[in-house]
């Protein structure tokens, strides 16, 4: 009995193997369009839990019961792709090809760090979003920031030309007020740059205003958004209105960037190697004079001052030495970018992993920038309803400045060296010989950031989710500035070190509930939650003088020590919620609601609240246009609400002492840095914006937006007169407003085997001051040509009207506010107070352009594209600095451009430039006003794809060759005259733009 | 209900603790109210008004050398970056003039003065010596502030009968900062606010206590600087009695004894205080450019050394004078001219030179010029002869019953004994004398009295 039961069980046994051999379902998953394999689609039968995924080949194999062949259903689903079933219908192989879907970046929308992804119909703010393709992450450029240039409507990028520094972004033209300048007011205005959120976790802003004196100086800034591996990057959006940016309250007033990084994908392990190299050369450089050009001016400029013509043929120098400054300190450029990525994982774990290397050389030479990136990103469930996603990313940056004295060219009738070979000593000007700077000290910043986060998120029911975040970001520098004695930077001090050591961490985190259910046509999404932050910026300064010994540079080398420290925090919590409101998917309200409490007024604790109110009206899914063919997607937006702008420095209110040691005696002191000023409090934001959104014909998209922001109680500093013991203070001294509207169009206007993809935006922004508040003067600097008057924007250049120069004295003259021209007068200065006095200068032009934006063109044949970004900006002005052009204000101690061969010098000469003379001339004329309208061809990228067959033959390999031009082209709209200088040339003056070309492979295995 | 109260609760546990969360501790930049909170921290306020005094744009360079460039003691040995220039050349004007800076700080001195004023009064943990050295202080600081800017920005007490004419903003107290500022007061007020400040100090410093640990008694403010201040200003303003009768008090009590012609020429080397000095400026922490890199041309690659001695003032030294060339002046070579600089002022990098404000020798030559003013001859020629002796006792006395030519003689001597000192343009100006340069490559090296040159532009910020 015993046996024949055991046989029996044997005899099940093997048929259920047998039947379970038999219930097996294999097949393969390729994409549609290029017919290639898809490795980690995930295959879910239906209405179970038994999932499996494809391999590498894109095969996966299925065991089912024989009910399931016969009447399942698999469900395959793919990152990119449309999700597709198939019946099985007792099939025992299933070949499956899926459709890619082309929309499936666009239709979801990063909303804000505290809400789930939107589709894009739920969304009811202003929001442009920047995929990884669109950034175009292969061309030479250091930092995501300054690839942006062109990329978003309304967001305009304020390029710069050294490495690894700050740019400025101007989201819709600029909200904050400029600063007008004052020498001893510490913390200048609010920031106006917007806040950049990567995956939940602020970048602290590197300003300076809380330190203390000894740290005002000396210590140069770099850019933490540098710390962002640009590859990392799955995407990028934009918030621009109220209803999208008042849930950052008190920080959204410029703006909120929001990046978000790419995670793993499901699938087989993959492997992403790239590599590029190039080579950049200085393009629109500044014609500067010669030795003997030089020569000749300045011997005529001591004559004019009265000097006889031997000795000012004295004083002038050599008439044929010609060093040539610019060409002895810059070199071609170099550009090298190494990256790997790792990714996989299963349903339930997914990981990435990404590294990268960068080295870019400046044409400056001794100047570099070197970036290690290391980001580590793990998404895991646990369970069906607990998900942990954590990310940690390093980053390490090295950056040599030591190029900063060829911003003051050097006069070129001295020599490079000594008959001995030695460095050419150039006290007597004021400043060092570059070479032996180059030679002799050291300008090194190491450091790096990091940026971690975790959420773990719950979803106790259906409708209600609970989540929390915790996140870090450090930024850490240290700068070391050798000044050798052997050059004139350090020799008085017989060789001077100073280390910055700066420490930035902040932490943040925040709790919330969601809640959205779905009654009948109503659906609600509902998040209220709690944030607190803080952040410590902690400094510390040591300097040295007296290096007997000038190789081993540390501070215990020296005879003379001296240190710094300094400590501060700022901490904020804030109270937000958000509730979302649609009815039939067609009518969307959003309101949302925040209160930020922070610490940086004192014990005066200071909170404000901000609220934003938003509708859309999904006009496609109407009855009516549903059946339309054409109109694929119709849209309406308005909203309206408050933002705020904390980002002032500590205590402002109150008036301040800062600490200084040591002071007198050693002893510690306090010295008077701001008045007080009871009045002050906190700039709000109004911000209305109607939108509409417009796709079509399947080809064509659409979206426009009009805004009208208005900051009222804006911050700056003014001017207060000298006899209160201040220059300047803040005070909520203006009503401002930008009007404007900013649009995209894409359009696909080509896409058969030869496809042409264009997308234009453009931002047109007026800025206006509506009304100046709270007396106090009005006008800046003569240097910075400001002013603060209402009727003109915050960014206007104020100042006079160059009439030219009289042919007979070769004075210059300029008009007056009162039309009167008034001649420059050379013996007697005092008489040229009048034109010194901003009170009688006028509006010149607004800095910001009227009109900016870009025009992308992607073209591709075959395995073939090509890319070219055109960025133009029209109706700016731009007032260069006027030491280039100066009448010989300061010839005998730097060089100046070749235009001022054109001097005056013969009584009835006419011609644009003065008699060569000492006096100051007047800076904040249209004499140096230019009108900064450009179109340029930022890049042009060639990309050569491995062909399918081959992709396929080498079991899915790719491989992507491309070639990149930066700056190819520039039209300016004012042309430099033949062999003089112009606008083109004096926009970067000393520091030129570089044109980098670099080209490189990336690999996928 | 329950649930709703539960949440309220949560709510104020958040709150409170929150309160707690945003006090953060008094970092780098305390705010007014509380730096004169306590003793302490008012203190700190003090101890930087006599760190702003030694700075750049006080008595390092503008406040202290600006009667040297402008009356004819200094010339440039630079043709560019020439610190001071357009007071050189009188072309500063009040939109672009390089005395801005110490126009500022000499109104931040009285500020933060008037905030002592307002304050500390208030203050519980200190005892009143405490609190009167501080007042005491406070009022020396902004009577030294006030005479700085009288007369450097507005023309001499007697340019007027009644010294009526326009003077500088007077601040007595501080006004809201939205309040527009008086208009400048006349300078016979700004001269009495600063006699009443002085006189008020000296009645403080009598019943008060040092509280500047290791700093020499010298090198801060005292009651004997504040008598001694008041000599001076009490010459500007042709109070000739008042001037002998505070300068007798000083030179009796011998505190400051004159230096001798054996220690002189010693003395000014280095960073020790002198026996003559009544207050001078400490730099004994610092270490890096002071005065005398503008001075010492033996330091190499010097790009401050710039102010060269002019024949004009070279010339009034007899032989034998010790303060004449090769004694007291170093000479070098720059471009084939021959330029001379001062031996006051050459120490650098670690041997930084003290920045003398007020030394005997002044109420010597004060108190003859008083004397010699009122027609007490014999007393002037007594006071003269101290100084001039001591710099050439081969010299004999000099000896005149002219009074004109007893006070040339003296201005000759205040010349030869206090340049770089800040003296020369006042001395000119008060006395009516005019401007002339000899040894002088401005546009404008001379003009006559009256001149509204004398007095520089007053800054003004649009």
């Amino acid at each position: 009995m015993k046996i024949a039961f055991s046989f029996l069980i044997f005899l099940i046994s093997l048929s259920a193997i047998a039947q379970n051999q038999n219930l097996v379902v294999t097949g393969n998953v390729s994409s549609a369009d290029e017919n290639l394999p898809l490795d980690g689609v995930v295959i879910k039968l239906k209405n179970t839990n038994k999932t499996v995924v494809t391999d590498a080949k894109g095969n996966f194999s299925f065991k089912l019961t024989a009910d399931e062949k016969k009447s399942g259903v698999f469900i395959f689903s793919y990152t990119g792709f449309l999700k597709q079933e198939t019946k099985i219908l007792n099939r025992n192989f299933i070949n499956v090809s899926l459709q890619q879907n082309l929309e499936s970046l666009k239709e979801v929308v990063v909303t804000n760090s505290y809400s789930k992804p939107k589709r894009k119909e739920e969304v009811v703010g202003s929001i442009a979003t920047v995929s990884a393709a669109e950034l175009q992450t292969t061309r030479p450029i250091e930092s995501f920031d300054k690839m942006l240039e062109g990329l978003v409507p309304g967001l305009q990028v304020q390029t710069n030309t050294e490495l690894g520094t700050p740019v400025k972004i101007n989201i819709r033209g600029q909200n904050s007020l400029s600063n007008l300048g004052g020498s001893n007011v510490t913390a200048l205005t609010t920031s106006s740059q917007p806040l950049f959120v990567v995956d939940g976790v602020p970048i602290i802003e590197q300003r300076k205003g809380d330190e203390p004196i000894a740290f005002l100086s000396g210590e140069e800034l770099l850019n933490p958004i540098a710390g962002i591996n640009p590859d990392d990057i799955e995407s990028i959006s934009v918030l621009k209105d109220a209803a999208a940016t008042a849930i950052y309250g008190a920080n959204a007033n410029n703006g909120v960037i929001i990046i978000t990084t790419k995670k793993g994908k499901q699938g087989k392990t993959r492997l992403n190697i790239g590599y590029s190299t190039g080579r950049s050369a200085p393009i629109n450089q500044v014609k500067w004079l010669s030795g003997p050009q030089y020569f000749e001016l300045v011997r005529e400029l001591y004559i004019n001052q009265g000097r006889a013509p031997f000795e000012a043929e004295l004083l002038a120098g050599s008439n044929k030495m010609n060093t040539p400054w610019f060409e002895l300190t810059n070199q071609y450029g170099a550009f090298n970018n190494l990256d790997f990525d790792l990714s996989g994982g299963n349903e339930n774990t997914t990981f990435r992993l990404s590294a990268s290397y960068q080295e870019q050389q400046a044409m400056q030479k001794g100047n570099d920038f070197k970036k290690i990136f290391f980001t580590l990103r793990l998404d895991h469930k646990i369970g069906s309803k607990f998900s942990l996603t954590t990310k940690v990313a390093p980053s390490f940056t090295n950056k040599n400045g030591l190029n900063v004295y060829s911003n003051v060219p050097i006069i070129p009738n001295v020599p490079s060296y000594n008959a001995d070979g030695t460095f050419y000593q150039l006290s007597n000007l004021n400043v060092p010989n570059p070479l032996a700077v180059l030679a002799q000290n050291t300008n090194t910043h190491t450091g790096g950031t990091l940026d971690a986060s975790t959420q773990l998120s719950y979803q106790a029911t259906k409708t209600l989710r609970f989540s929390s975040v915790v996140g870090i970001n450090a930024f850490l520098n240290k700068q070391t500035i050798y000044e050798s004695a052997l050059n004139a930077t350090g020799n008085t001090k017989g060789g001077s070190l100073q280390i910055y050591d700066r420490q930035n961490f902040s932490w943040i985190t925040f709790h919330q509930a969601t809640w959205a259910p779905k009654i009948k046509e109503h659906a609600f999404d509902v998040t209220a939650g709690f944030e607190a932050q803080s952040t410590t910026t902690r400094l510390l300064k040591g300097t040295g003088s007296g290096f007997t010994y000038d190789r081993i540079r540390e501070l215990s080398m020296a005879q003379r020590q001296l240190s710094a420290s300094s400590n501060q925090i700022n901490s904020s919590y804030s109270i937000y919620a958000q509730a979302a409101y649609n009815f039939k998917s067609k009518y969307f309200v959003n309101l949302t609601s925040r209160l930020d409490a922070a610490s940086i007024f004192g014990t005066d604790i200071n909170s404000t609240i901000n609220s934003s109110i938003g509708a859309g009206w999904l006009i496609s899914a109407e009855d009516l246009f549903k059946k339309s063919t054409w109109i694929d997607f119709l849209r309406l937006r308005v909203s309206y609400g408050t933002t705020g702008n904390s980002r002032i420095g500590s205590y402002q209110a109150r008036g301040i002492y800062s600490l200084t040691s040591p002071s007198y005696g050693n002893l510690v002191g306090a010295s008077p840095s701001s008045a007080p000023n009871e009045n002050l409090g906190w700039e709000k934001g109004y911000k209305t914006n109607i939108g509409l959104d417009f796709a079509f014909g399947k080809r064509f998209n659409l979206t426009l937006d009009f805004y009208n922001n208005i900051t009222d109680d804006a911050i700056s500093t003014v001017m207060v007169p000298l006899e209160t013991g201040f220059t300047g203070l803040l005070a909520n001294t203006a009503k401002m407003r930008n009007r404007g509207f900013d649009a995209g169009i894409s359009a696909k206007i080509l896409n058969k085997a030869f496809k042409w993809n264009s997308t234009f935006n453009f931002g047109f922004n007026r800025g206006v001051i509506l009304e100046v508040k709270n007396g106090g003067s009005r006008y800046s600097t003569s240097n910075m040509a400001g002013v603060l008057r209402a009727g003109v924007s915050t960014t206007a250049i104020w100042g006079f009207n160059f009439v030219g120069i009289e042919p007979a004295t070769g004075a210059p003259q300029y008009l007056d506010n009162t039309g009167k021209i008034i001649t420059y007068d050379f013996v007697n200065a005092a008489n040229n107070a009048p034109l010194r006095s901003m009170q009688n200068a006028y509006y010149l032009g607004d800095r910001l352009p009227k009109l900016q934006g870009g025009f992308i063109n992607r073209f591709s044949y075959k395995n073939f594209s090509v890319t070219i970004n055109i960025v133009y900006s029209i109706g700016g002005k731009d007032l260069i600095d006027y030491n280039l052009e100066a009448d010989g204000n300061n010839l005998t101690n730097r060089n100046g451009s070749v235009n001022l061969m054109d001097r005056w010098n013969t009584p009835g000469q006419i011609t644009k430039v003065g008699k060569l003379n000492f006096a100051l001339p007047i800076v904040n004329s249209t004499r140096y006003l230019y009108d900064a309208t450009y179109f340029k061809i930022g890049n042009i990228s060639l990309s050569y794809e491995l062909p399918k067959e081959v992709i396929k033959k080498l079991k899915g390999f790719r491989a992507n060759l491309f070639f990149n031009v930066t700056n190819v082209l520039y039209w300016y709209k004012e042309k430099s005259p033949i062999d003089r200088n112009g606008y083109r040339e004096y926009r970067f003056s000393s520091f030129p733009e570089a044109r980098t070309a670099n080209t490189g492979i990336r690999i996928s295995i | 209900m329950k649930k709703l109260s539960i949440l309220l609760f949560i709510f104020f546990i958040i709150q409170t603790s929150c309160k707690k969360f945003l006090e953060t501790p008094v970092l780098n930049n305390v705010s007014v109210d509380d730096i004169f909170k306590d003793f302490q921290s008012a203190r700190l306020t003090m101890v930087d008004m006599y760190n702003l005094l030694r700075g750049t744009n006080y008595y390092l360079r503008d406040m202290y050398l600006y009667a040297d460039v402008a009356g004819g003691n200094i010339k440039y040995s630079r043709t560019s970056g020439q610190q001071l220039f357009q007071t050189y050349n009188f072309s500063n004007d009040p939109g672009n003039t390089d005395m801005e800076n110490a126009y500022l700080n000499a109104y931040k001195l009285i500020y933060n003065s008037n905030n002592v004023f307002k304050y500390v009064g208030n203050i519980s943990d200190a005892n009143q010596q405490q609190k009167n050295r501080i007042f005491a202080d406070a009022f020396v600081f902004r009577a030294l502030a006030h005479f700085d800017l009288v007369k450097t920005f507005a023309l001499p007490y007697n340019y007027t009968a009644n010294a009526s004419h326009r003077g500088v903003v007077l601040r007595l107290e501080n006004t809201s900062i939205t309040t527009p500022i008086a208009n400048s007061a006349a300078v016979n007020e700004v001269y009495t606010a600063i006699l009443k400040d002085l006189d008020s100090a000296v009645l403080r410093y009598s019943n008060s206590t040092n509280i500047y640990p290791g700093i020499a008694a010298k090198n801060t403010f005292s009651a004997d600087f504040a008598k001694a201040l008041k000599s001076r200003v009490l010459l500007y303003k042709e109070d000739y009695a008042a001037v002998v009768t505070t300068c007798n008090e000083l030179i009796a009590a011998n505190t400051y004894p004159l230096l001798t012609t054996s220690n002189y020429i010693s003395s000014w080397r280095g960073r020790s205080n002198f026996s003559e000095s009544i207050f001078e400026l400490a730099f004994d922490n610092i270490i890096g450019t002071g005065i005398g890199n503008y001075f010492n041309p033996r330091v190499s690659g010097n790009i401050f050394l710039q102010y060269a001695t002019t024949t004009d003032l070279l010339s009034l030294y007899s032989a034998g004078d010790i303060r004449s060339k090769p004694s007291f002046f170093v000479d070098t070579t720059i471009s084939s001219v021959t330029y001379s600089y001062t031996r006051k002022y050459q120490g650098t990098g670690d041997s930084i030179n003290n920045i003398k404000i007020f030394r005997t020798s002044e109420l010597y030559l004060n108190r003859a010029e008083a004397h010699a003013k009122i027609g007490n001859l014999s007393l002037a020629l007594a006071d003269l002869n101290m100084i001039r002796l001591r710099a050439n006792p081969s010299a004999g006395n000099f000896n005149s019953t002219n009074q004109t030519e007893i006070i040339n003689e003296i201005l000759n001597e205040r010349r030869r004994e206090l340049c770089f000192e800040g003296h020369l343009l006042f001395d000119i100006a008060r006395n009516k004398r005019n401007l002339q340069r000899v040894d002088c490559s401005s546009a404008v090296c001379s003009f006559n009295y009256p001149d509204n040159r004398f007095a520089s532009p007053i800054p003004v910020i649009f």
